[in-house]
């Protein structure tokens, strides 16, 4: 009933956005021939000049939510953070800056060699990953606005197989390899450029922008946060940090009574179960294929690493030089008509012939070669360790949560019939 | 699990957990060393301060370019 009565409000507030978008798309502004011009549109970017102001609040809000999540254990006050982080880093800062994106900045400062990044912007990379670093994923629980809007949007989620999370899961290394090679190769900033949140946040995007929007959260109220299990870039760093913190929130506050309440109750895959006294398989026979597994490992590599280079083609017409001298030469050779779109009009406008912009494109297409080795390597090498990963059986006494993938929302908490004083272990 | 077993285990725990803050410093020096200021958004469709500004043939851009350069 909850579920019908979000889908209703939600479906009411999306689609008329939607329409809108759609509406300015098909009834551009009537043309009368006249001498006057259309002032250029911009919309007024969020006030950068209290940047120092927003790290102080994120700084604050990560601190409230690990309170939460450890000693306060309260799911209920998760979820009004999460309220006000929808409000004040999405509606109110427009998602921006958010760490999400500055993860492209920090790769900008790294591989563009006189490019630097300013203080705020690193402070928004770094404060979400030290926390992770010794508290687990906070910062998914309830700081970060993507993450927040999807946790308000689950209303009813269902719990997909483990097998297929590890393969959707996949989404979000690809999306982190190609947000690097758009950063190292200047093909732009992938991960803003398609943020499907941003259009809500600022009320108005591309049609096609809004529309994914919609259908992410649509789709996050039956498959709990679908972005951030499934594409979130900066996920994968935040796990990474997390596999490895100090503390990190546990199911009971005191030890566990394996009552099995909490079994169903994490919708992310995020709870591990106890190890089974008797393994439906021989341990010697995981020993082998791990072993297998790991001596196959430079070979999945080297595999990933050359059809990463032999992608170059599709991959470089991310870069928007590439994808405009690719529309040049398809209008010079008739299969598209001459000044087909606003950018190849300007572009011929320019003083820059199209040899100039060919040679250019080439050029760039040459970087996508080793760029695209270097994302099918980091993917080949991503594949081999989930293969090791999979051939491993933690010894675990009691459900814990997974250090990697678990957001720290707290959803587990009141399942657990075990009373006692909260603590940090 | 065995006592040595989890001291082990925090050990290297431990070990990792120093080998990625000495990662995340030297990056945060490795991004913050550079003059020119990357801007923090794509999205704000304020030309002036994209960083991709240069290489971008769009016709707005062009003029903003034409304006800062006189």
């Amino acid at each position: 009933m909850n579920a019908n009565r979000v889908i209703t409000a939600l479906g009411t507030l999306l689609v008329p956005a939607a329409m809108s978008g759609a509406a300015e798309m098909r009834f551009p502004p009537p043309d009368f021939y006249s001498a006057y011009t259309l002032p250029d549109l911009y919309m007024p970017p969020p006030p950068t000049s209290n940047g120092m102001w927003d790290a102080v609040i994120l700084f604050v809000a990560l601190s409230i939510t690990t309170w939460m999540v450890f000693q306060a254990r309260s799911r209920r006050g998760l979820f009004l953070m999460s309220i006000f982080s929808v409000a004040w880093f999405g509606f109110y800062r427009t998602g921006c800056i958010c760490p999400v994106g500055s993860t492209q900045n920090v790769m900008a400062g790294l591989f563009l060699p006189d490019v630097g990044v300013s203080v705020v912007v690193l402070s928004f990379f770094v404060m979400p990953l030290l926390f992770s670093l010794f508290y687990g994923r906070v910062f998914c629980a309830s700081v970060c606005p993507l993450g927040a809007m999807q946790e308000l949007v689950a209303i009813a989620p269902i719990r997909i197989s483990p097998a297929l999370e590890r393969v959707l899961s996949m989404g979000k290394y690809i999306y982190l390899g190609l947000a690097a090679l758009g950063v190292a190769t200047g093909a732009g900033f992938l991960v803003c450029r398609y943020d499907p949140f941003v259009g809500i946040w600022r009320m108005g995007h591309s049609y096609g922008m809004l529309l994914a929007g919609g259908v992410i959260l649509l789709l996050g109220v039956f498959v709990a946060r679908p972005y951030c299990r499934f594409m979130c870039p900066y996920g994968v760093l935040l796990g990474w940090m997390s596999r490895f913190s100090k503390y990190h929130l546990d199911i009971p506050p005191s030890p566990c009574v394996s009552c099995r309440l909490c079994e169903d109750s994490c919708p992310y895959n995020a709870i591990d179960m106890p190890t089974p006294q008797h393994l439906k398989e021989d341990p010697e026979v995981g020993k082998k294929r791990l072993r297998g597994f790991v001596f196959a490992s430079p070979v999945i590599i080297a595999i990933g690493a050359i059809v990463g280079y032999m992608m170059y083609e599709p991959l470089s017409r991310m870069h928007p030089t590439v994808t405009l001298s690719e529309q040049i030469a398809a209008e010079d050779v008739g299969l598209l008509e001459v000044n087909s779109s606003l950018e190849t009009e300007t572009a011929r406008g320019l003083d820059r012939t199209t040899e100039q912009l060919h040679s250019e494109a080439m050029a760039i297409r040459e970087n996508f070669k080793t760029g695209g080795a270097w994302l099918g390597g980091f993917l080949g090498l991503i594949v081999a360790l989930k293969l090791i990963g999979l051939s491993k059986v933690p010894k675990l006494d009691v459900y814990t949560p997974h250090k990697e993938t678990c957001f720290s929302c707290g959803r587990c908490y009141p399942y657990c019939p075990v009373e006692a004083e909260p603590t940090i272990a | 699990m065995s006592l040595q077993r989890l001291d082990r285990q925090e050990f290297l725990q431990s070990l990792t957990r120093g080998g990625l803050m000495a990662g995340l410093a030297g990056v945060t020096l490795a991004a913050i060393h550079g003059t020119r200021e990357v801007s923090e958004c794509f999205n704000h469709n304020y030309c002036d301060s994209c960083w991709a500004f240069d290489g971008c043939g769009l016709p707005e851009k062009k003029e903003t370019s034409d304006e800062r350069l006189g």
